[in-house]
């Protein structure tokens, strides 16, 4: 039974999940001890996650400032952006249709489907001699970090941060894949979703605009700091 | 594999301090890390401060992450609501670390009835050491070392590499039930060499 007890253990702390209590023998502590130390090395896997961190600070805030208000929660901008444009797309297309019926030659409609231009920028993230053919790199460019590959003659670079709860992925060789040290996701590196856990569907990692100017690789950042869903269609040099 | 992180990892440097509005959510932790003075005006000061800090020293502890979420909410509810701030930074951390240390052998006392691991460390230079995996990795990479050179690959395949055991026995060209005993005897290899570490 003991034996089932830290085979179970030491699987659970393999596969990032909670592991289940047994009652231990000494040489079981030693097991599990061992087993934690090299799990705890895993590259990457100690920091805490940022839903983490927003999740404790906001209860913290309830438990110890209960007279003050914490703002609207600042942890979901992504999901309120989408909301708001959401919105603003109705509130546009309202627009459109009362100008139309008055002016027909009003100009184009404010809201959905018009191009934004975007004012991201291009980043040096590493010198091309850095990343020879079949090489990945980590890199980190303003808010955005992410790992950069050659790949016969050619440059990938996607967001390096889980799409399930924003946990920093870590690089995994053999073969070389992003694993997330949170839930322990796994993605190719073209950002495809290779296996998970976990109870919801996962979207790939987005991908990065890449180029090589001047001996650098160089990452495009959007303004928004978030990596789009796709390279920007409308980037120049 | 060792990764080269390219890019600037100034910007974490270059956070201000002194910054007394409660940080933004998205703001990365590692950014808050920094105070100015050696006082802590507020809690929001003591938690931006130092959870990234309670949160690695109990990963490295427990070895899985919702474990050591709740032992760092567990430590930081306990020790937020009796705090008197302002305060210094070195009385909320050493009073953190008091708290840490019996939140863990609490942790231990009531899942495996053994103390598999203590907070045994000098709280100064747990909070003062620059790269805080850097412990750990090193105790991983001696334990490593010191292995057979099967014993190590299978055990740097499934804890460091993230491997399942199906593809750490695909890599070493053997059968995955072979692939289970290695595991299990290495580890039993890597525990005696780490008690022999001390």
């Amino acid at each position: 039974m003991a034996v089932r007890g830290i085979t179970r253990y030491i699987e659970d702390l393999l596969r990032s999940r909670r592991p289940r209590k047994f009652a231990a023998s000494e040489q079981d502590a030693d097991l599990a001890r061992a087993a934690i130390t090299l799990r705890a090395a895993r590259p990457g896997s100690d920091a805490p996650a940022e839903e983490f961190v927003t999740a404790l600070h906001k209860r913290l805030a309830a438990d110890l400032d209960p007279v003050i208000r914490q703002p609207v929660s600042a942890r979901r901008p992504i999901l309120l952006a989408g909301t708001a444009a959401a919105g603003a797309a109705v509130v546009g297309a309202g627009i459109d249709h009362v100008l139309t019926a008055r002016s027909p030659a009003a100009g184009p409609a404010p809201g959905a489907g018009v191009l934004k231009p975007d004012h991201g920028t291009w980043h040096t993230v590493l010198a091309s001699v850095d990343l020879p053919d079949g090489a990945v790199r980590a890199f980190t460019a303003g808010a955005v970090t992410g790992f950069v590959q050659r790949a016969t003659g050619r440059l990938h670079a996607v967001s390096g941060i889980c799409t399930h709860q924003g946990c920093k992925l870590a690089l995994a060789a053999h073969p070389a894949r992003l694993v997330c040290p949170c839930h322990g996701a796994t993605f190719a590196l073209d950002g495809a979703v290779l296996r998970h856990r976990l109870p919801v569907p996962l979207t790939a990692l987005p991908r990065l605009a890449v180029r090589e100017a001047s001996g650098s690789v160089q990452v495009y950042v959007p303004a928004s700091g978030l990596p789009p869903t796709e390279a920007p269609a409308t980037v120049r040099d | 594999m060792r990764l080269a992180r390219a890019g600037s990892r100034a910007s974490k440097a270059a956070a201000p301090g002194q910054d007394p509005q409660p940080a933004s959510a998205r703001e990365p932790v590692a950014r808050l890390r920094s105070v100015g003075g050696d006082i802590y005006p507020d809690w929001e000061a003591v938690y931006r401060d130092n959870i990234a800090m309670v949160h690695r020293l109990m990963f490295a502890k427990v070895g899985n992450r919702p474990d050591a979420e709740d032992l760092t909410t567990e430590v930081f509810l306990a020790v937020l609501r009796p705090l008197r701030l302002p305060a210094s930074v070195g009385e909320v951390r050493a009073y953190l670390f008091a708290t840490a240390r019996t939140v863990l052998a609490r942790y231990w006392a009531r899942t495996l009835g053994q103390q598999v691991s203590t907070l045994a460390e000098d709280p100064a230079e747990v909070f003062s050491s620059a790269p805080p995996e850097s412990h750990a990795a090193q105790r991983a990479e001696r334990i490593l070392a010191a292995l057979p050179d099967r014993y190590r690959r299978i055990l740097h395949l499934r804890f460091l590499d993230a491997c399942t055991v199906a593809e750490a026995a695909q890599a070493l060209e053997i059968s995955v039930a072979n692939a289970k005993v290695l595991q299990h005897r290495a580890l039993r290899r890597a525990a005696e060499i780490a008690a022999e570490l001390g």
